[in-house]
Parts: structure tokens; C-alpha cells; sequence
């Protein structure tokens, strides 16, 4: 079992996370197929609908409703949208048009948990596969505002405060889902909370909040 | 912990990245009420934007992007929606329809009375799922809830091991 991190609830795993999908048997055939994810459970709905469940780990598992009259797709509302690889930067392409965003209360996008020294054979595998990837994103931070690049060798010669702590590579799922398979570099410190949550628009600042956190981390 | 695939070491979600339209909201929600610690802040140069990462195992996490322009909510196509005591209904393809976290059985009681105590409206417990065969036996049970946001989340147990029979498309 897999040590919950609350203090006030038990949390052993997401047991799942429920998406829709626009056809289950290319679903089946992608999650189990591709990823390898053993399929453990089919439930029929009242109304014609279908779901099923796959096992990711022990206590972590991802589930996918069919439903036969579902709402349209709108990628770029209901999800961050696959915008492909840029076959320039091998990131993804952010310039198709997609946003990059999604709706308040969607999901965004989808990491799982692997170990960093198989990211690059991970890349190859989905490749081969005839799944699109991305290259390794280092997710590099520097400067004093958190300036970003993908890989070391787009940090100019004078960066200061250089930091690095996921690596990700990203790939698309069906329905146009990004998926990614991300590793820590390193552990996490007090350090790496740092800015004060921001607010909704209509909603007045409060920084009282900011230094109560930091008291607390003492 | 072990992973389940045959084909990558995968050891649960190293996050789940959803979307909030107030990131101090989500933070007294997820680290105040939930207890997972947030361990990650990132802020993007510009007036980018935000994104937050919470711990909720040791192989687990959930992350909130903050983007001032994000799009509006759109409960019933990006997610399924709160229909007051429980699940509203559907959403599009594409879509987190809702997120469960597992928690130990016996403690599903306790951690309704619990989160209601916070000021969380809360479903009873549901029971789910008999077997193909029309025996009694559930397969799991639940309750219900939502974040700030709208997103519905679940407490969820097995009360047995999933076995062939689960395959067989039992009616919900």
C-alpha cells in the first residue's frame, strides 16, 4: 500500500479517475494494448451507457464511460486539447490553434508516474508503437521569474537560479487527450512553495493567508 | 508501489492536472479540508498564470493550473456535475467526468461526518455494482462530494476482490 500524504483522511490511491470516451473498444484496445493496462471491470448503465475500469498500480486504477447520446468533444474546454509534436522543438506544438487551456473544473491533462531512467526507452516504446511523443521536457526554470525551457541547452550562458524538477514526455491518448509520463528529479522541499495562490478576479487579494503558510513551515 | 502494466512501470499518477478558477479556493480545499500537502508552486512569467502541485501519495498527485482567461465552467461537457446529492449526469468525450480516491471501508462513515463537519456537502454512502449473477455482494462503495469548482470527487472502497466475473458487464 502506498503511504497516504493526508493527515486527515486515509488516501491509499486514486482508485480511478472516470473520463468519457467517444468509442470503447479503440479506448480497450489503447489503454490495455498500447499501455498495458490489465481491463478489470465492465459495467452496463441504466441508460445504454457502458464503463470500464483498468488497473494502473495497486491502488490506482483509470475508468472510461461510453455514452451513447454524450455531449460533443470540445477540446480546448473540456480538455487541454493534443496540439502535436512541433517537429522543430519536439515539444508540443502550442500554434495549432489549441489553446493550451481548459475550462474551471475540467481536466487538463494526465501524468503517470514513472521511473526518470526510463523515460527515453518509454519515448522509443510509444513511437514504435505508432504513437506520437514528444522529446524529453526538462521543464527547466530560471531567472528571478521563472522563465522555462525544455531542454539544458536553450538556458542562456548567464541563467542564474537554475532549477529542474520533472521531466515529462507527452503523448496524445484517444479523444485527443495529452497524456504523460512524468519522473521527479528531486525531492520536494519547503522551498518549492512559494507564491501566493492567486485569486479569482472578483476576488480581493489575501496575503494574510501567504504569511500564515510561512509561519506554519517555520 | 507495483505496477499493474505489462508494458511500462507505471506507479500511479504522478498528477492529474485539472483546472480552478480561484487557486487560494483550491488550496484551503485540497491542503485545508483534504490534507494533501502542496508541495509545488509555479507561477508563469507574464501574467501567465499558475500551477500548483498536492501530494496525495507517496506515487500520487493532483495539480491545478490557474489561468486568468481560462474558459468558464461548463458543467454537463467538461465535467459531469453536481446534481445536488451525487452524480448530475454526463460529459463530452475527452472529459474527467470525476475523480475517486481510495480510502479504507470501514472509514466511510467516519469521513462523511467528517467532511460535512467542514462544511462540505456530502452524499450517503452508495452502494455499487451487484454481481452478474445477482448474488448481494457490492463491489464497491462511495460517497460523494465537490471541490470548489464544481468537479465531483468520491471516496470510494472495494468491499471484495475484483474477479472474471467483473468482466462480464454486470447492470449498474
Amino acid at each position: 500500500m502506498s503511504a497516504s500524504k493526508s493527515d486527515k483522511f486515509e488516501v491509499r490511491g486514486i482508485n480511478h479517475m472516470a473520463l468519457v470516451c467517444s468509442d470503447l473498444q479503440e479506448t480497450i484496445d489503447y489503454y490495455s494494448g498500447i499501455l498495458g493496462l490489465p481491463l478489470v471491470r465492465r459495467v452496463e448503465l441504466p441508460d445504454g451507457g457502458q464503463q470500464v475500469f483498468f488497473q494502473i498500480s495497486d491502488h490506482s486504477g483509470i475508468s472510461f464511460y461510453h455514452f451513447p447520446d454524450a455531449p460533443t468533444a470540445e477540446p480546448g474546454i473540456a480538455n487541454s486539447g493534443w496540439g502535436g509534436v512541433d517537429p522543430n522543438t519536439g515539444q508540443q506544438n502550442r500554434n495549432t490553434g489549441r489553446s493550451g487551456k481548459s475550462a474551471h473544473g475540467s481536466m487538463h491533462h494526465v501524468a503517470f508516474d514513472i521511473p526518470l531512467s526510463e523515460q527515453e526507452k518509454y519515448k522509443e516504446r510509444l513511437r514504435a508503437a505508432g504513437i506520437p511523443c514528444t522529446e524529453v521536457n526538462h521543464h527547466i526554470l530560471y531567472g528571478s521569474d521563472g522563465k522555462q525551457a525544455s531542454h539544458p541547452s536553450q538556458i542562456p550562458d548567464d541563467a542564474e537560479s537554475i532549477d529542474e524538477f520533472v521531466n515529462s514526455i507527452y503523448f496524445p491518448g484517444p479523444d485527443g487527450i495529452t497524456l504523460e509520463f512524468a519522473g521527479w528529479t528531486r525531492p520536494m522541499v519547503p522551498d518549492d512553495v512559494k507564491h501566493v495562490p492567486a485569486r479569482a478576479a472578483q476576488s480581493p487579494a489575501r496575503p494574510v493567508v501567504q504569511e500564515k503558510r510561512a509561519t506554519a513551515r517555520g | 508501489m507495483a505496477s499493474r502494466s505489462k508494458n511500462f512501470e507505471m506507479r500511479g499518477y504522478n498528477h492529474i492536472a485539472l483546472v480552478c478558477s480561484d487557486m487560494q479556493n483550491t488550496v484551503d480545499f485540497y491542503e485545508g479540508i483534504l490534507g494533501f500537502p502542496l508541495v509545488k508552486t509555479l507561477e508563469f512569467p507574464g501574467g501567465g498564470g499558475q500551477h500548483f502541485f498536492f501530494q496525495v501519495t507517496e506515487d500520487d498527485g493532483i495539480a491545478f493550473f490557474y489561468f486568468p482567461d481560462a474558459p468558464a465552467a461548463a458543467p454537463g461537457v467538461a465535467s459531469a456535475g453536481w446534481g445536488g446529492s451525487s452524480i448530475a449526469g454526463k460529459a463530452a468525450p475527452g472529459a474527467m467526468h470525476h475523480l475517486s480516491f481510495e480510502v479504507p471501508l470501514e472509514k466511510l462513515p467516519e469521513y462523511r461526518d467528517k467532511l460535512r463537519a467542514a462544511g462540505v456537502e456530502v452524499s450517503e454512502i452508495t452502494r455499487h455494482a451487484p454481481a452478474v449473477d445477482g448474488d448481494s455482494d457490492d463491489l464497491f462503495n462511495a460517497i460523494y462530494f465537490k471541490d470548489p469548482d464544481g468537479t465531483v470527487l468520491e471516496f470510494s472502497s472495494y468491499t471484495r476482490t475484483l474477479s472474471e466475473k467483473d468482466l462480464a458487464g454486470a447492470h449498474a
